[in-house]
């Protein structure tokens, strides 16, 4: 790993991080629990197509680790954890088939599976499956928000590509 | 192999929106009355509370969080979480609906006598 490939990741981590932080700052949406728009996708979705996957990976760990600290508590950082990886994975996984245009989609695959992995996290720790249910009331927003970051960090690959080198 | 366009991304997420809205909003309105309330904490269940025989109501004090039974539904009174989530879901009375108390990991919910919510519960 040289330098700029440190610099740049200490970058999108930081900015990952301060949009983690502010938005756990910022009113609910809606008077259903744990429903964000989920704006530190934008950055670990971007990261993905401009830095590369292993690059992307670490900026998401970092922006997990810390914004447990700065903005959370013990359990909320293990749903981040078991959400943010599982999107990650899955991004990952269907990278491929998506172009720079059709990006977006991304966007909307990420923050279902980010819920799914909150959930799955959560039905284990409860043992209960009733936070199922609220699985799908969660599915149903995150095609809406994740349409919305997904849009966002197309932009944000388009206009980093004038930024290369 | 299927070329993905923007088109057919829009119609697919379009159509998965509207499913699961649906699926959500058929699962609550065609959930009947429970009477079998469970209160878990730490995923064992604590208490067992079969809501017809409720005449009086009273409360089950968890240490962190109180809850209220009456005849007519289950309702969070006090926690000591950050968010007040669960005290904000309000009374519950359905077979689907439940409070859920993340922080304190506290589970109120419903089972049928003989459904798979209790055997699960039960094998723990």
């Amino acid at each position: 790993m040289n330098t700029k490939t440190l610099t740049r990741i200490a970058l999108f981590a930081s900015m990952a991080l301060i949009i983690h932080i502010l938005e756990s700052y910022l009113p609910p949406l809606a008077p259903i629990p744990g429903i964000k728009i989920g704006f530190a996708n934008v950055i670990t979705l971007a990261a993905i197509y401009i830095l590369g996957i292993r690059e992307a990976f670490w900026i998401l760990l970092v922006r997990i680790i810390l914004g447990g600290f700065f903005a959370g508590q013990m359990m909320s950082f293990m749903y981040s954890l078991a959400g943010g990886m599982l999107c990650y994975i899955v991004t990952v996984l269907l990278k491929r088939f998506f172009s720079k245009d059709t990006m977006w989609a991304l966007g909307v695959v990420g923050a279902i599976f980010h819920n799914l992995g909150q959930i799955a996290c959560a039905s284990f720790i409860l043992r209960s499956f009733s936070v199922l249910y609220y699985g799908i009331v969660l599915g149903a927003v995150s095609c809406i928000t994740g349409t919305f970051t997904g849009i966002l960090a197309r932009y944000m690959v388009l206009h980093f590509g004038k930024l290369k080198k | 192999m299927i070329k993905i366009t923007n088109k057919k991304l829009i119609l697919f997420v379009v159509i998965l929106f509207v499913l699961l809205l649906a699926s959500a909003f058929l699962l609550k309105s065609f959930s009947g009355g429970a009477s079998q309330v469970l209160i878990k904490k730490d995923g064992k269940t604590v208490e067992k509370i079969n809501l017809t025989k409720v005449e009086n109501p009273y409360r089950v004090s968890l240490g962190t969080n109180t809850v209220l039974i009456e005849k007519e539904g289950v309702t969070m009174l006090n926690s000591s979480c950050p968010d007040k989530h669960c005290i904000n879901t309000g009374r519950i009375s359905k077979k689907n609906e439940s409070i859920v108390c993340l922080p304190n990991r506290v589970v109120v919910e419903f089972s049928d006598k003989k459904g798979s919510v209790d055997a699960v519960a039960g094998a723990r």
